[in-house]
């Protein structure tokens, strides 16, 4: 004779579908003439019942194309290596601005103009030494910019409103990125046309980071992600640094 | 017999993205993205933490798809990694258990639920979390795999990396402990 322990293990697995058809014939006889077990299998189906329902809404609140930005995002970033804002990187702003003032302050017109060929060369050298000085500031903008939008872009952590990430850090960032963009960087100088389009974008982008609250929606940051990503801004990005640094 | 290119094997996408061809990642997710969200959100029962286990586990499995061996199906490969993601991501839950929800979320409503039944649905969603809270990450995969996806116990082996019996084992325990916990509801 079979104990109970053994009926039960036989209803568990008959609820989940691994009885074999022998057994579950057997287990059908059994319950007709056991009430005890077959008490326990009403309470471990209603176990099993309420276990899957309700269940958590399993249909991604997101479409494939939207997971594939995210994802799309999140490779760039691990590709492009640590890229991500580093306090100290902003120091370096003020050497490469303090040298182009020096240059510029070194360059300024004098009282008495130049008689000599070199001093013509100099000139020339020196209008060259400026907008290398220019095209690295940019790049350097545009690499620290790429540092926020990949964080934003990325896993942020959670804050204490509901389905809320910490993005205070980034939005600080942002502004202070464009603060110091409107000071250094000169996207109508002609040799920096070829940077305005991207210049442009991550504009918007910075501007977008740096309107939000410190600890923002996470819908609202899946679709600035989203915009990010579909626009391969940080591709672009990354792109027109190098071809800035030559 | 029409012509045309068949559409490549999840076999031959996972060979391609193993070789660094970035392209076999969208057809790739095409075909598993639905699933694995579905496995991962019965598992934390939290559609944002659902989300980003799911990314991270795309991300990953273009990072290490040098290291599939070609022996496992490439399906069962990637519940694996988003298994091991969502059980990752549950530790980290409940260490800061004092700010992170306990993994129970709005359960979906058909729109004609009346607030009376809305409650009684939030709380019996909300009795179901801490019941699957107190199984381990182990009998929690393994219930979720099976009661969730209707896996079979072989297949549920082969991605948990588990023998049969022991896959047996755990289930029991997890709708046991679960009938402890949720045997009286009605």
């Amino acid at each position: 004779m079979i104990g109970h322990g053994r009926w039960r293990r036989e209803v568990v697995d008959e609820l989940l579908g691994l009885l074999a058809p022998d057994r579950s014939d057997a287990l059908g006889r059994h319950l007709e003439g056991c009430g005890t077990c077959r008490e326990e299998r009403e309470v471990l189906q209603r176990t099993l019942r309420l276990a899957a329902d309700p269940a958590p809404r399993t249909a991604p609140p997101i479409d494939l194309a939207a997971m594939l930005a995210r994802v799309d995002a999140e490779i760039d970033r691990r590709v492009a290596g640590p890229a991500r804002v580093r306090p100290r990187l902003v120091a370096l702003w003020l050497p490469a601005a303090m040298a182009a003032a020096l240059v510029l302050f070194i360059a300024r017109p004098r009282s008495t103009p130049p008689e000599t060929p070199d001093a013509g060369v100099s000139a020339v050298a020196l209008r060259q030494m400026e907008r290398t000085v220019n095209r690295e500031q940019t790049a350097r903008y545009l690499q620290e910019a790429q540092g926020v939008l990949l964080s934003v872009a990325s896993t942020l952590p959670r804050c204490e409103r509901v389905n809320g990430r910490r993005v205070g850090p980034e939005a600080e960032k942002s502004r202070e990125l464009l603060a110091r963009r409107r000071l250094l960087v000169d996207a109508e100088a002609e040799h920096l046309a070829m940077a305005r389009p991207v210049l442009e974008d991550v504009d918007r982008a910075l501007g977008e980071v740096a309107s939000l609250d410190r600890c923002a929606g996470a819908a609202e940051l899946r679709a600035l992600a989203r915009r990010i990503a579909e626009e391969r801004l940080l591709l672009k990005i990354g792109l027109m640094a190098r071809e800035l640094q030559g | 017999m029409g012509e045309g290119t068949m559409e490549p094997s999840d076999r031959e996408l996972l060979q391609r993205l193993a070789g660094g061809d970035r392209e076999a990642l969208a057809p790739l997710m095409e075909g598993h993205y639905r699933r694995l969200y579905r496995i991962v959100v019965s598992y934390l029962r939290d559609p944002d933490e659902a989300l980003d286990g799911v990314q991270e586990t795309f991300v990953k499995a273009y990072c290490h798809a040098g290291t599939w061996d070609g022996r496992s199906e490439p399906g069962a490969w990637l519940t694996r990694i988003a298994v091991n993601e969502a059980i990752d991501r549950y530790r980290r839950g409940k260490k800061r258990a004092s700010s992170f929800s306990p993994l129970v979320s709005e359960p979906p409503g058909d729109g004609n639920d009346d607030p009376a039944r809305a409650l009684r649905r939030r709380e019996d969603a909300e009795r179901v979390g801490r019941a699957l809270a107190t199984l381990s990450e182990r009998q929690r995969a393994v219930f979720v795999l099976r009661h969730q996806e209707e896996m079979t116990l072989d297949e549920i082996g082969r991605v948990l990396g588990l023998r049969l019996g022991t896959v047996k084992s755990c289930l029991h325990r997890a709708v046991h402990a679960l009938r402890e916990r949720l045997g009286g509801a009605r």
